[in-house]
């Protein structure tokens, strides 16, 4: 059976993937975003009057334009972003052609799919919360769209009410049997197919290569780059390094990794052993290889290596959540005596290029002779007195190292890492750049610290003869409160004091809180743990079978039950106002004593209410005789009468005196 | 909705599952759906749907996305537990009563076939199917409603109701369920009239002889005076008028009716039955009165809708 679509339902239609879109803004490039949303617009435009098929001559040029906007903004219509991305903008085009029931249910089922698609971007307890709500209201689209007849704007408030109601009603009875699937749904021990991991594509944090200029995106981020949870002592604040990929080569522009030491152990390191500590990392997916471990980690975990620059890595992208234990120790030496090429390696500086940094440099090493350390200080003190610290500093020039050596002079710490270790080579100390996280706020209520990509952070360590590699992080010469306060702290010091210390800190701590038990509940269950529930309840057999006879027997429960919670909800809902009425009044009656029985006619009812209730009999006669007579009698189905409200009244103000 | 496959898939249920064959003879009235005689199948978008909800079961299992997998369980969670709202929607719908008022064979039947909704949900969606036709109607809780089919006719006598569907795909279109019932009721169908049948055979009255009966007891006009009238007949009043002698003349009412006489129509059955029925309607519809002599009965004389449609009747079930 065909039925066409009235306006008010397309309208529904249209709303829902406009709320299917808005769960999706986060990921879809702006201007695809934009321009989907207009497409929206302009459907509900063309069916301002009554729902129309757009000609061909209007929907294969959009067509062309959605597929051109796509490519120019994401790059490709194919790959995971890409294809989500052409997946959302074909169902919206979609819209511009429907005018059929059909159509209408195939759009309503394609959000419910493109909202899944969501979770690629994103795992987050709101985010899931939101696509959740917009299931519900595909559920609300498809029961809007079966019903029958021409609608106009209070007939379609009605049928919205009641279809989320339902709708609602329904998928909370829905809850336990999801749960109880979600726990016995067998999980795959191998992916049947490649994971949608585009190579090219890193979406957050680090990367393996800093160019000054480039970490700024990560300052206003304040989602979590990963949780720790001490088991052992935790290190002071001025220790509290994260270590990332470590940078070797420059490049005159950029700094960049080398493969050199990944499949070498770290040489020789002393620590102390009051310094030593085990934390478990809880980190969060970046589609990278790399750890972001405590410098400096002394062990690395199972399926990880740990480098011979201290950097630990793995084999996969971490594509979704891990969580992985480390031991460290914070105050060590690297390196006394030097792996072989190393030092070689750590002095080497582009041919050409940056020729006054070079000519201070040398400047510093004819002073100071052989003391290299003396060298530092000069640095140091230099970036001391000269320099300040800014989240915005003034573009840099063509040689960007003598640009903000002697031009700008204002950066953050990417600017000093990379000026430094520049300076550092320059004048013969072997230097590198170590990028990673610096930080950390503990969340009292979880006991456990959280360090955000906001805390994104970029040193240097030079090598000194009988020393090893030491860290100097030339940022905290310039503005020491980078080190204890954050970024954002250091370069606005009273904005940030509520943000990150006050009562917002408070919330989002609480918050964080949530999001870090949606973790590990939800977003890190996988086989392991379920076998580790499943056994904790006495299930100890794993097999396809074992867990498919508990879906079924524990589903069966959970249907049954939420069949039976939602029936019962609904049960007692009516869209007639004057039946409502009479449920109150039946109700107020049964409190009284007299209850209703299946099948008793509302005229026995009363009669034997009134029997039993003698001083309320008049009352429950009248009120009886006239619900009858309403109900059942001639004027029965009138419901905009004004003798049907007034009596509805009637009976919801009704009370038996005692 | 109901496309071929799905008759082919009801017909071979029918054959299969003796808990529907059950429902095939007449059942008195009333009928009252329950769980048990309620059926559910997937529409083609439920089909449709299951395969997208499969495919979000595979996806969320293979890149071991969570939030993903507990999404697409929550859907398909609300999916199932919509079948029994489903179900619930014919579930305690009780068939009251079939009623039409006749019509003669060749024109549809309007058959009302009265509902009530038990306790439950509103059933804003109801359909009502027999054959290629359809109704849509609604129940609200608790209430009664009525479903319209104009049923084709074309036999008189009395017709069994036969079969109906009556289903449901809400709420969400991905389900429908639909019970079948066979009342055990029938309705009457009057024959059809002769389309383009003589007049009604009322003639001249003294030609014929057999509309009046004279004298009879009732006034009905003037006449010249005849030798032999009675004296006391003659009207002296308007033979004072006229100047000759008028008398006023009695008739009785029997002797007014038409006859419409089985026998003398030299037709056979049916178009005997038909004529007879295109007369009676005449009749009735001029307001006259007459006489129906049947093979074994005489009815009337009489006049108006009531003993038209006794004689419709008669006729509508002649043997």
């Amino acid at each position: 059976m065909t039925a066409t679509l009235d306006r008010y339902r397309y309208a529904v239609v249209v709303a829902l993937n406009a709320l299917m879109l808005l769960g999706h803004v986060h990921w879809l490039p702006p201007a695809y975003a934009t321009w989907l949303f207009a497409l929206l617009g302009l459907s509900i435009w063309r069916a301002r009057h009554e729902v129309r098929t757009a000609p061909a001559w209007l929907r294969l040029p959009l067509l062309f334009a959605t597929i051109g906007l796509l490519v120019y903004t994401a790059g490709s219509p194919v790959g995971r972003e890409g294809g989500s991305a052409l997946l959302g903008g074909l169902i919206v085009l979609k819209l511009l052609e429907t005018t059929q029931r059909r159509d209408a249910r195939v759009i309503a089922a394609a959000a419910l799919f493109f909202c899944m698609i969501g979770f690629l971007f994103g795992q987050g307890l709101t985010l899931t919360l939101y696509l959740c709500a917009v299931a519900i209201l595909a559920f609300l689209a498809l029961h809007v769209v079966s019903l029958d007849g021409e609608r106009d704007w209070p007939t379609l408030r009605a049928d919205l009410r009641r279809g989320f109601s339902l709708s609602a009603c329904v998928a909370a009875a829905a809850i336990p049997l999801t749960i109880v699937a979600f726990v016995f749904f067998p999980r795959l021990s191998s992916p049947l197919w490649g994971a949608p991991w585009d190579a090219t594509q890193g979406k957050t944090g680090i990367s393996d290569r800093m160019r000054p200029g480039q970490l700024s995106s990560l300052w206003n981020d304040d989602t979590p780059a990963f949780r720790v949870t001490f088991s052992g002592p935790v290190p002071p604040p001025e220790a509290r390094y994260w270590r990332g990929p470590v940078m070797w080569q420059f490049d005159g522009q950029e700094w960049s990794r080398t493969d050199l030491y990944r499949g070498v152990s770290p040489g020789e390191i002393r620590y102390e052993r009051g310094s030593v500590t085990d934390y478990e990392v809880l980190m969060e997916p970046t589609e990278r290889n790399w750890w972001f471990p405590l410098d400096f980690a002394l062990q690395a975990p199972e399926g990880t290596r740990l480098g011979g620059d201290g950097q630990v890595t793995t084999f996969r992208p971490l594509i979704g959540p891990r969580k992985a234990t480390f031991r460290s120790a914070w105050r060590y030496q690297l390196d006394v005596q030097p792996a072989s090429g190393q030092r070689w390696a750590a002095t080497q500086l582009p041919r050409t290029g940056s020729p006054r940094a070079r000519e201070l440099a040398a400047a510093w090493r004819e002073r100071h002779g052989t003391d290299d350390q003396a060298v530092i200080d000069e640095a140091l003190g230099l970036f001391r007195r000269e320099f300040s610290y800014t989240l915005e500093p003034p573009p840099l020039g063509g040689d960007p190292v003598d640009d903000f050596l002697f031009n700008t002079k204002a950066g953050y710490c990417e600017y000093f890492a990379s000026s430094f270790a520049f300076l550092m080579r320059a004048a013969k100390i072997p230097a590198r750049v170590v990028t990673g996280y610096q930080g950390g706020v503990l969340n009292a209520a979880g006991g456990y610290w959280i360090v955000r990509q906001s805390d994104a952070h970029a040193w240097s360590e030079v090598w000194l003869e009988g020393r090893g590699w030491v860290r100097i992080d030339p940022t905290a010469a310039v503005a020491p409160e980078r080190i204890n306060r954050g970024s954002l702290a250091a370069a606005l010091p009273e904005a940030a004091s509520w943000y990150s210390e006050g009562w917002g800190a408070d919330w989002r701590n609480r918050f964080d809180l949530i999001a870090r038990y949606w973790r590990q509940a939800v977003i890190e269950f996988d086989a392991v743990r379920q076998r580790n529930l499943l056994q904790q309840v006495g299930l100890e057999d794993m097999s396809w079978q074992a867990l498919g006879s508990g879906l079924l027997i524990f589903g069966g429960i959970g249907l049954a039950l939420g069949a039976w919670l939602s029936l019962r909800g609904l049960g007692t809902r009516t869209s007639d106002p004057l039946l409502r009425a009479y449920r109150r009044f039946t109700d107020r009656l049964a409190r009284a004593g007299v209850a209703r029985e299946a099948g008793e006619g509302p005229v026995a009812f009363g009669e034997r209410a009134a029997t039993t209730l003698p001083r309320a009999a008049p009352a429950i006669l009248e009120l009886t005789r006239r619900f009858a007579e309403q109900r059942y009698g001639e004027s029965a189905g009138d419901a905009d009468s004004s003798h049907r409200r007034r009596l509805a009244q009637e009976l919801r103000a009704f009370r038996v005196r005692a | 909705m109901p496309a071929t496959w799905r008759e082919d898939l009801m017909r071979f249920a029918e054959r299969r599952l003796p808990a529907l064959t059950r429902y095939r003879v007449a059942e008195p009235l009333p009928i009252r759906l329950h769980a048990r005689r309620v059926y559910i199948l997937p529409t083609r978008f439920g089909l449709v749907f299951a395969v997208l909800l499969v495919a979000m079961l595979i996806g969320a299992l293979n890149f071991n996305n969570n939030p993903a997998l507990l999404f697409a369980l929550l859907v398909a969670a609300t999916t199932m537990i919509s079948f029994h709202h489903n179900v619930g929607q014919l579930n305690r719908v009780e068939l009251r009563s079939v009623s039409a008022d006749p019509v003669h064979a060749g024109q549809p039947i309007r058959l009302r076939l009265h509902f009530h909704a038990g306790a439950g949900a509103d059933r804003p969606a109801l359909v009502l199917d027999q054959d290629a036709l359809s109704h849509r109607f609604a129940l609200t809780a608790e209430g009664d409603g009525e479903a319209v089919l104009d049923v084709p006719t074309t036999r008189r006598g009395y017709r069994g109701v036969g079969r109906f569907r009556l289903w449901t795909d809400y709420p969400f279109g991905i389900t429908w369920s639909w019970s079948v019932l066979h009342p055990d009721a029938r309705v009457l169908v009057y024959p059809a009239p002769e389309p383009n049948a003589p007049p009604l055979p009322t003639g001249d009255p003294r030609a014929q002889g057999s509309r009046l009966r004279f004298p009879g007891d009732d006034w009905h006009g003037l006449r010249e005076h005849r030798p032999g009238d009675p004296p006391k007949h003659i009207a002296w009043k308007p033979s004072a008028r006229q100047e000759r002698l008028l008398v006023k003349e009695f008739a009785d009412p029997q002797s007014q009716a038409v006859l419409l006489d089985w026998h003398v129509l030299p037709l056979h059955r049916e178009a005997r039955i038909s004529r007879l029925t295109r007369w009676v309607i005449e009749a009735r519809d001029r307001q006259m009165p007459f006489r129906l002599r049947l093979p074994d009965t005489e009815l009337g004389p009489g006049h108006g809708p009531l003993f038209a449609a006794q004689c419709l009747r008669e006729l509508a079930l002649l043997p």
